[in-house]
């Protein structure tokens, strides 16, 4: 017979090296489990001890084992076995943090109760010596009556015994469960359990008890009604007229019992000395020099991911334009040529693009959480989002949208209530990001720089990123008081000690990262980009039935033929004129014709209108998408760009009824942009992230709303001025 | 002289005589070591005044003035 693996979780506080401890048993070999229903994600990993074969769960850090929502029920079902996809855990590793023993060691009194071998690994004990605070290993194993295990997690100390440990708890059997809990709350708790005939297991039922509020009772009264509630509080009152009210009498009896357990275990210095954490926050907290350092440091961040990731950027759309000549050099003009060039290769082209950003903002933000001064930010910041419903944890993940809303929307995962992190989620496209700015500049350039004042084109660029930074806090307002009204969660936080964060570590985090936006919004784009495609691609011959690929491959052949830099430009000229008018007869170009009405108000003509629905994969889609409608080819080099720009003027100033009112328009078009969520991979992050397509759903909707009444309103009120005052 | 937490000034240090409040934030400040008898130092407050910060035990947390609010303290 096999050998069964042995199943092993670790539990522990955020913050007591957890992951670091996960991380350095496992190594490479890990992977992430998903949930149905909740967003919840664990690590998993395993590794081999005298070969048996350990697998290890990392469930997500926690104070307690009170759950208050879906999300956090997960790890108390799986610890109790009631996880259908997954083996209940044969031993449970406690991590805790041995700079403060006693409150970590609450969670632990808790995980003694599951009726599961613990065995508590005492991390930071070399942090914990550096403030004088020693800990005597063996007498708190005595008193616990569990394995302690002393490690420093970062530093690979003492995992060889935790290791060791594991394979003998595991077969050792269950020490028996301290009775720390008062008698009436035993008492109340097991005529709780056997009034549900075996629902709920007993650790459940005392958690009914003990949580007002809690899921459990959330979830027992939905399905048992108000008559069964009655039966819970009526419990809980005799408890407290017994003089154990909930849940102080619950905290009372686990510290006192801690306080007698740990008491000739540990050795602290009368006085506390001064840590280096003290330092540092008497400045990177103050009023003032937080602030700056603050804001400095957002500075530093934000630039590093535009001008750093610059030229990776680049590099990668030359690596995509290197790869569709070549494999234009190698197939037939044809449909597949078609495909592969101008869908795959560009659509995955396009996404690869945002790579680099995103690497580089959880390389940042893996070094800012890591070291701990994530929670500072949330701190210094929290005042004012609080304006908008949001708390402080809302503010990098809203900011990081600003470089791309695809990195913001998965830092969101570090607001733990769902309510806040779905409204960040939902707003964070509406951030300025980089994808907006080619469009700007070429709007810009076309129609507000020539004759106008110097200072206009900075001023508009600043308006436009004005207006994400002024909708997103009023929709998230609006969301909160409405579609996401709830109780205002709590916001009491922990601000972690100071830590030198570990390369591995970070390096991780942006491996993670960058490999789930390639995999799975890689996907979806690609799937969107071959529908634009092909929507622009079909029918790919004239009204005659004759190949529009094979009337300008007969062209271009014809004007190489011929000497002259005449005859060559004339051949271009008539190439462009074809594919322009291939565009316009092509499935997505009747779409957009017979659109028109939808366009007028906007000040539009199907071309844009086709440029826009073109764009809604991928927005920078549009400057090329207008290169090809406009007859200037494809828009690779500046000089084409400013070819482009002096087209579009020319066309819409020519134009008998829009002439006038081109700068409206321009003004339309770039609100547009700035409002409409113009990206199928924002859209498929936020599908990942949310395990839901009703927020992506939700979020293209209002977006696309908002752009319209936005564009609507900018180029309504243009034409008036421009009507009535010049 | 009692009075609650978000009313102390910074490097003042208090000891807590009761917790009220919402039941999940009660039991939150219990599970993060607030406790009928512990000694608080007041460290700061946030740029706008809100949130606070304060160290009990051997940590540092930070939670907002109406969070505080319901913590009723007396000066040591």
């Amino acid at each position: 017979m096999p050998v069964l693996p042995i199943v092993v979780a670790l539990v522990g506080n955020p913050n007591a090296g957890k992951s670091t401890l996960f991380n350095a048993l496992s190594g490479l070999r890990q992977h992430v489990g998903n949930y149905p229903g909740v967003t919840v994600e664990m690590k998993k990993g395993d590794f081999v001890v005298d070969g048996r074969r350990v697998e290890l769960i990392d469930l997500p850090g926690t104070y307690s084992l009170a759950a208050r929502s879906p999300d956090e029920m997960v790890a108390v079902d799986l610890l109790l076995g009631r996880q259908p996809s997954e083996p209940r855990p044969d031993l449970i590793i406690s991590v805790v943090d041995a700079s403060n023993l006693e409150r970590h060691l609450y969670l632990t009194t808790q995980l003694m109760e599951l009726g599961v071998p613990v065995i508590v690994a005492l991390n930071m004990i070399d942090m914990a010596k550096s403030q004088g605070i020693t800990i005597d290993a063996e007498r708190l194993a005595k008193s616990l009556q569990v394995t302690v295990v002393p490690i420093q997690a970062n530093a690979g100390t003492g995992l060889d015994s935790l290791r060791a440990e594991i394979v003998r708890a595991a077969d050792g059997g269950v020490a028996p469960a301290a009775n720390l809990l008062p008698e009436p709350i035993l008492r109340e708790s097991e005529a709780l359990h056997g009034s549900l005939n075996g629902e709920i297991p007993p650790f459940l039922a005392r958690r009914l008890l003990l949580d007002v509020g809690g899921y459990t009772e959330q979830w027992l009264t939905a399905k048992r009604g108000p008559e069964w509630h009655q039966t819970l509080l009526d419990a809980r009152l005799r408890l407290s007229e017994s003089g154990c009210p909930v849940p102080a009498a619950e905290a009372k009896a686990r510290y006192a019992w801690i306080r007698a357990a740990t008491a000739m275990a540990i050795t602290k210095p009368a006085i506390r000395p001064v840590s280096t954490t003290d330092r540092l926050d008497t400045i990177l907290t103050h009023k003032l020099w937080g602030t700056l350092v603050f804001l400095a440091l957002m500075f530093v961040v934000f630039q590093a991911i535009f001008v750093g990731a610059e030229p990776l950027m680049g590099a990668i759309d030359a690596v995509t334009k290197w790869l569709a000549s070549l494999v234009e050099g190698v197939l037939p003009v044809g449909p597949l040529r078609s495909l592969i060039t101008d869908g795959v290769i560009t659509g995955v082209g396009g996404v690869i693009k945002f790579l680099p950003q995103i690497l580089l903002l959880f390389a940042f933000i893996a070094f800012l959480e890591d070291c701990g001064y994530m929670a500072r930010a949330a701190f210094l910041m929290d005042k004012i989002m609080s304006r908008c419903g949001l708390s402080g944890k809302s503010f990098i993940p809203m900011l990081s949208s600003i470089a791309c809303a695809i990195p913001g929307v998965m830092a969101a995962r570090v607001i733990e209530n769902r309510r806040d992190r779905i409204a960040t989620i939902l707003v964070a496209p509406l951030m300025s990001c980089s994808a907006r700015l080619p469009i700007y500049g070429l709007m810009i350039g076309a129609f507000l720089t020539v004759g106008r004042p110097f200072w206009l084109k900075g001023f508009t660029l600043f308006v436009m990123y004005m207006i994400g930074f002024l909708v997103a806090p009023i929709v998230a307002l609006i969301l909160k008081r409405t579609l996401l009204r709830g109780a205002t969660p709590i916001f009491v936080m922990e601000l972690p000690t100071y830590r030198r964060p570990s390369l591995k570590a970070i390096l991780r985090r942006m491996f993670d990262a960058g490999w789930a936006f390639v995999r799975r919004a890689g996907t979806l784009i690609l799937a969107s980009m071959i529908i634009v495609w092909a929507l622009l691609y079909f029918p790919n011959t004239d009204e005659n039935g004759q190949k529009y690929e094979e009337r300008i491959a007969a062209i271009t052949e014809k004007a190489e033929a011929t000497e002259g830099e005449d005859a060559k430009a004339e051949g271009e000229k008539a190439v462009n004129a074809l594919r322009s008018e291939w565009k316009r007869t092509s499935l997505l170009g009747r779409v957009g014709r017979s659109m028109e009405p939808v366009f007028a108000p906007l000040g539009w003509d199907w071309k844009i209108g086709v440029a826009a629905l073109a764009s809604f994969p991928a927005r920078e889609v549009i400057v090329g998408t207008l290169g090809i409608l406009y007859q200037e080819g494809d828009i690779d080099s500046d000089e084409k760009k400013d070819q482009l720009q002096n087209t579009i003027r020319d066309r819409w100033s020519e134009d008998p009824i829009r002439g006038p009112y081109v700068v409206p328009i321009a003004l339309s078009v770039m609100v547009f942009f700035a409002l409409c969520c113009q990206c199928a991979s924002t859209l498929a992050v936020i599908r990942r992230e949310t395990k839901s397509w009703a927020w992506p759903a939700f979020t293209f909707a209002y977006m696309t709303i908002l752009a319209y009444i936005g564009a609507f309103l900018t180029f309504q009120i243009g034409r008036w001025v421009v009507d009535h005052l010049s | 002289m009692s009075l609650t937490l978000d009313q102390v000034l910074p490097g003042q240090f208090v000891e807590i005589t009761a917790i009220a409040g919402e039941p999940g934030l009660v039991q939150r400040l219990y599970e993060l070591g607030f406790c009928e008898g512990e000694r608080i130092e007041f460290l700061g407050r946030a740029p706008l005044g809100d949130p606070i910060e304060i160290r009990i035990a051997n940590s540092r947390i930070s939670l907002r003035k109406v969070e505080a609010a319901g913590i009723t303290v007396r000066v040591v």
